[in-house]
């Protein structure tokens, strides 16, 4: 057995019980749950069956499941940055709009108090 | 003199730190008989004070918008354009507080739109005037305006624009910081507007230089452009 796997196997087990517990007592909703569950049993049977990486990463035309591996997370990562700054982009815009419904609705005139 | 009959003239200038440069260049433009109308975006020295003090004698003409807190130079233009259709502004020019703009050239940029063959004029500084490190940086945006917005501006970063209010109003402004001047670019071509450009004077200055389109201001504006590209809902 190779040190990743008995690092992460009992990572995810862990894991997959920790997300059972949190369904069974209703604090996670049914779409998050099995989205939990599905990255959970994706990284387990990865783990127990490293060739599958392998076999996938070939089909891509990428020689080694690890580096197949490597490239999703790190367009995972750029997927989520770009979500993230959208979202962000979002915030800025609704909280631009507030200032100017203020800006625009408090003119000041010469008869105002400073 | 420019403020005749029933056009009204709109200058709408947009102020974030202008203390130094406030006073002369709004007083400039009051005592030119135009209506102003001034967006402090939110600065922390004495900008919005010096307004208020100057609107005691120009009450009629002044109008002031403070926002809250800084926004960016194209949120403070949008809420200046929009502040001045609320006030039936028949035409609107921006004006930047830092003393570059000459005041005289805002009777220029207004004729097209008073000819009626142009909708909206851009003033185009002089790029052999400019200080070196400017002119790159301006030539370069321009390239990219052409590029990710279609339509060739001789200065696309230019802070003296004029706009008929039926223009103003169709533009759909969204960025907050200097990237708006790329956008009011896109939004000529996209509404396919009527445009012209007209040379202006600009007056550089310690103040002037230390603002406006530098080269990180330059990435920032490839950045969201590049972004912009991407979103499916403008």
């Amino acid at each position: 057995m190779l040190i990743y796997q008995i690092i992460f196997i009992p990572i995810s087990l862990i894991a997959l019980i920790a997300i059972l517990i949190r369904q069974k007592e209703g604090r996670s909703s049914l779409l998050s749950f099995l989205l939990s569950l599905l990255a959970v049993l994706i990284v387990l049977l990865l783990c127990i069956f490293p060739d599958i990486t392998t076999n996938i990463a070939n089909i891509f035309g990428i020689r080694r499941g690890l580096d197949f591996i490597f490239i999703l997370g790190v367009l995972g990562c750029y997927i989520l940055i770009y979500k993230m700054y959208i979202m962000l982009d979002n915030l800025e815009n609704e909280l631009t709009d507030l200032v100017r419904k203020i800006a625009l609705k408090d003119e000041y005139n010469e008869q105002d108090d400073d | 003199m420019t403020n005749k009959t029933s056009e009204k003239i709109f200058i709408m200038v947009p102020a974030y730190n202008e203390e130094k440069t406030l006073e002369s260049v709004i007083v400039d433009l009051l005592d030119s008989k135009y209506y102003v109308v001034l967006v402090d975006d939110g600065s922390k020295d004495n900008t919005f004070q010096i307004a208020r003090t100057i609107q005691k004698k120009y009450h009629n003409n002044l109008f002031i918008h403070k926002h809250i807190i800084n926004r960016g130079l194209g949120a403070a233009i949008k809420t200046g354009i929009q502040a001045s259709i609320n006030h039936d502004a028949s035409y609107i020019v921006t004006f930047d507080a830092d003393g570059q703009h000459n005041p005289q050239d805002i009777i220029n940029v207004l004729k097209p739109l008073k000819d009626k063959t142009a909708d909206v004029v851009i003033g185009s500084r002089i790029f052999s005037d400019m200080p070196i490190t400017r002119n790159f940086g301006n030539y370069l945006m321009n390239i990219l305006t052409f590029i990710f917005h279609g339509l060739y501006v001789h200065d696309s970063q230019s802070g003296l624009r004029a706009f008929t209010v039926d223009a103003a109003k169709k533009l759909k402004l969204n960025y907050r910081g200097y990237d708006i001047s790329s956008e009011i670019i896109r939004e000529i071509k996209a509404n396919n507007l009527k445009f012209a450009e007209i040379p202006i004077t600009t007056i550089y200055t310690d103040e002037t230089m230390n603002k406006g389109t530098n080269t990180t201001v330059g990435l920032k504006i490839l950045f969201r452009m590049i972004i912009d590209s991407f979103k499916i809902n403008k």
